[in-house]
């Protein structure tokens, strides 16, 4: 049967249908793979994630193979010969095992090959390979079955969008922590370089795949075998499903009994608190991520320095430098502005002490105006008084950071006006007008920045605390 | 090279719910070609397939050199020793031809590759499709994918092939060389070939059965089917009245089967077809009454 399934997977490696699913997931991926910082310990999760449309390739390849023999007219050619069907089903599931999980792992190796070239350092997760090799066969094992039984070409095209649709409900079902029992995990953020996934799915999720993996192959080959009079030897059977069950059933346990989510509130892993856990030290305005000894890759001068952790490497912390210096140099020598920027893995980023911190999949997303907006928020206060107290509704800590936004040349003003309109900074959940802030902040462009500087200076301290009326701000009209 | 196969069927009958396709069929085959004859619907293929073992019966069994179809352990050595090549040929239009038929042999436990391969050649030289081995069936006209299938069926040498309707699609010169492959398979094998053209039947069959809504009603040798048309057959300058059958030749003349028509009717010397049509038309008779 070896040289059946050769023929097999010749074919299947031509199949438009996998390559199809092939070139969906590429073409989903690339954005993401662009317009993020390349690190082999986070693009692996995005190639792991085009297991998602390379199943539904596969489910599509497997379901047209299902119904091939019936829909050729070649089910008798087959069936006349003495080979045992469950035979000819293994070899043909194997060879699609081989196929998709082969396609997977060159469209796996494609990404973290990018992601090398552009740069990207540390240690590629082989688990996410495994795991989404054996999603991917899942989806082809289910088309399979899917087009064996029903037989209809409309059912088989239907196969991977059905595939694709169950993933992404179980996925986003919001049937916490019940989505960790989709076939392909969708898992965002919730990855640090450094800690590795929090909580971490993967060795339970291989378990209950390759268990699922059992038991969608056991039903092609029970299908196949029924009415022959040709049956496989039943202790390997029976072993096959009591280990596919055993498998399911232990891995989904453990899946659904993880936390939610875990936040790593310290190094040690003693400071990794489950999420409703850490919630309660995260409202404490005055905790701040204990220093890790960790990010040491840094870049930057004497008024500000950047450092992020290693697999990210000095190019990372060079950019935000160049995105935040510009800023950080117009408010230079104010009190409590920020003169460090350091990678945490926890999103909840602090303002402590002179240093701002910020969440490493924040600063992997390269949004230049982003950093330099975090970089204001922090050294005008916003972090520890969200809401301005000074009777106004436009609080002018928002007008400062547009002018701050506009004067070091993040944004201009068109720029500004836009994502005002749009509500970018989600001012109007605080009570304001988005454009009320934009008025002031132009005014203040309009100065030179070294004047504006000087008059901030003395009213800087009310400024941070929220209590200066934009009256007061550089070139208003009292 | 294989030897023949002994065929043994009693009292078989298929059932279509009401329709019986196969009633109370006796027959035994010997090393041969035994060509199946009979309208549409006489049972034809439904006899084929049950000794493709492809059907059970309802009634009656079969038994291959012995072998039961219906029990499962001899239904599969039965299909070691099968070729077969169904009406309604399915082929698989990606695969290229060499691939279709290598896939076959696989499926037919021919396990060593050098060997397989030289088999498969061998096949599709026999069929002159050894230049069209690297095309897709896609690309292959009717007649082209006819003879993969009767590639496929003799690829592992089969002693007992099953081919119905073989000839369809294939053009004149390509039936001849089929009869003249079938010819020299049969001399060692035993070969059952259903169709409704009696000319294939006259050309290479040492036995003949005719089928009539699922009985058999001759079995004999060509010669004795062609026999029961001995001054039957008449050329004739008129229609024949109440002939079984009457037509109008190249000459003018009418070729008349059934009584002599008049008493200017010559007498003609009968063919294969006119036994068969007389079979037939007897069997309709039969059933009318």
């Amino acid at each position: 049967m070896t040289a059946l399934a050769r023929i097999e997977a010749r074919h299947l490696a031509r199949s438009p249908l996998l390559w199809l699913g092939l070139a969906l997931a590429a073409a989903s991926v690339a954005p993401s793979l662009w317009s993020s910082w390349p690190v082999l310990a986070g693009d692996d999760l995005l190639a792991y994630q085009s297991s998602l449309l390379v199943g539904t390739g596969a489910a599509w390849a497997g379901a047209w193979l299902g119904l091939r023999d019936r829909a050729s007219g070649a089910a008798d050619l087959l069936a006349v010969t003495p080979t045992a069907p469950w035979r000819l089903w293994w070899a043909r599931l194997a060879a699609l095992a081989a196929a998709g999980a082969a396609g997977f792992a060159l469209l796996f190796a494609a990404i973290l090959a990018v992601s090398a070239a552009r740069g990207g350092r540390g240690t590629a997760d082989l688990r996410l390979l495994a795991d989404g090799a054996l999603a991917v066969v899942l989806g082809g094992l289910v088309g399979v079955a899917v087009g064996r039984s029903s037989g209809s070409r409309l059912v088989a095209v239907l196969a991977g969008v059905l595939w694709y649709l169950l993933c992404m409900f179980a996925a986003d079902s919001g049937m916490s922590p019940a989505y960790r029992l989709s076939p392909a995990l969708m898992l965002e953020g919730s990855r640090s370089v450094e800690f590795g996934f929090l909580p971490d799915p993967f060795w339970p999720h291989l378990a209950y795949l390759l268990g699922l993996g059992l038991l969608a192959g056991l039903l092609p080959l029970g299908l196949a075998a029924r009415g022959s009079g040709q049956r496989p030897a039943h202790a390997p059977v029976l072993a096959a499903v009591v280990a596919g069950l055993v498998l399911v059933a232990s891995g989904s346990a453990r899946l659904v009994a993880l936390p939610e989510a875990v936040v790593p509130l310290g190094p040690d892993r003693a400071d990794w608190k489950p999420g409703a856990e850490a919630e309660a030290v995260l409202s404490d305005p005055l905790f701040a991520y204990p220093e890790d000894g960790r990010a040491i890759s840094c870049a930057g001068d004497t008024a500000l320095t950047v450092c992020v952790y290693p697999a990210y490497g000095t190019g990372l912390a060079r950019r935000v430098h160049a995105a935040v210096r510009p800023v950080a140099g117009l408010l230079a020598g104010l009190p409590g502005i920020p003169t460090r920027v350091r990678t945490v893995p926890l999103n909840a980023g602090s303002c402590r002490g002179g240093e701002l911190q910020l969440w490493e999949q924040f600063v992997r997303a390269l949004e230049r105006r982003e950093y330099a907006g975090a970089y204001l928020t922090c050294a005008l206060g916003q972090d520890d008084q969200p809401e301005a107290t000074g009777g106004s509704t436009v609080d002018a800590r928002d007008a400062v950071r547009f002018w701050g936004l506009l004067a070091s040349g993040t944004l201009t003003s068109q720029d500004l006006q836009r994502a005002s309109e749009q509500d970018l900074w989600q001012l109007q959940a605080a009570g304001e007008r988005p454009s009320a802030a934009l008025a002031p902040a132009l005014t203040m462009a309009e100065l030179p920045p070294g004047q504006v500087r000087a008059a901030l200076a003395p009213v800087w301290e009310r400024l941070r605390a929220g209590t200066l009326p934009v009256s007061e701000l550089p070139g208003q009209r009292p | 090279m294989a030897t023949g196969t002994h065929l043994r069927i009693e009292g078989l009958g298929k059932s279509y719910g009401r329709v019986a396709a196969l009633a109370d069929l006796d027959l035994e085959l010997e090393p041969g070609i035994t060509g199946l004859l009979g309208p549409n619907g006489a049972g034809k293929t439904t006899l084929i397939r049950i000794l493709a073992t492809l059907l059970a019966p309802s009634a009656g069994e079969v038994r291959i050199n012995g072998r039961r179809a219906a029990d499962p352990g001899d239904r599969v050595e039965i299909r070691r020793r099968l070729g077969y090549l169904p009406q309604d040929l399915g082929l698989y239009p990606r695969f290229t031809v060499f691939e279709f038929v290598d896939y076959l042999a696989i499926l037919k436990e021919l396990d060593d590759p050098a060997d397989r391969h030289r088999r498969v050649r061998s096949a599709l030289a026999a069929v002159e499709l050894e230049d069209l081995a690297g095309r897709k069936i896609r690309t292959l006209s009717g007649g082209m994918r006819r003879r993969v299938g009767i590639a496929q069926a003799i690829v592992a040498d089969p002693q007992l092939l099953l081919l119905d309707e073989p000839t369809t699609g294939l053009d004149p010169e390509q039936r001849m060389r089929f009869r003249q492959l079938i010819a020299g398979l049969g001399r060692q094998r035993t070969v059952v070939l259903s169709t409704h053209l009696v000319e294939d039947v006259a050309a290479v069959c040492t036995r003949v059965v005719v089928l009539w809504q699922g009985r058999a009603r001759f079995t004999g040798t060509p010669t004795e089917l062609r026999r029961l048309a001995d001054g039957q057959v008449w050329s004739s300058p008129e229609d024949g009245q109440g002939a079984v059958a009457s037509w109008r030749t190249e000459s003018g003349a009418y070729r008349v089967l059934g009584p002599r028509p008049s008493p200017a009717a010559t007498p003609l010397p009968p063919t294969v077809e006119d036994g068969y049509l007389l079979v037939t038309a007897r069997s309709r008779q039969d059933t009318s009454a």
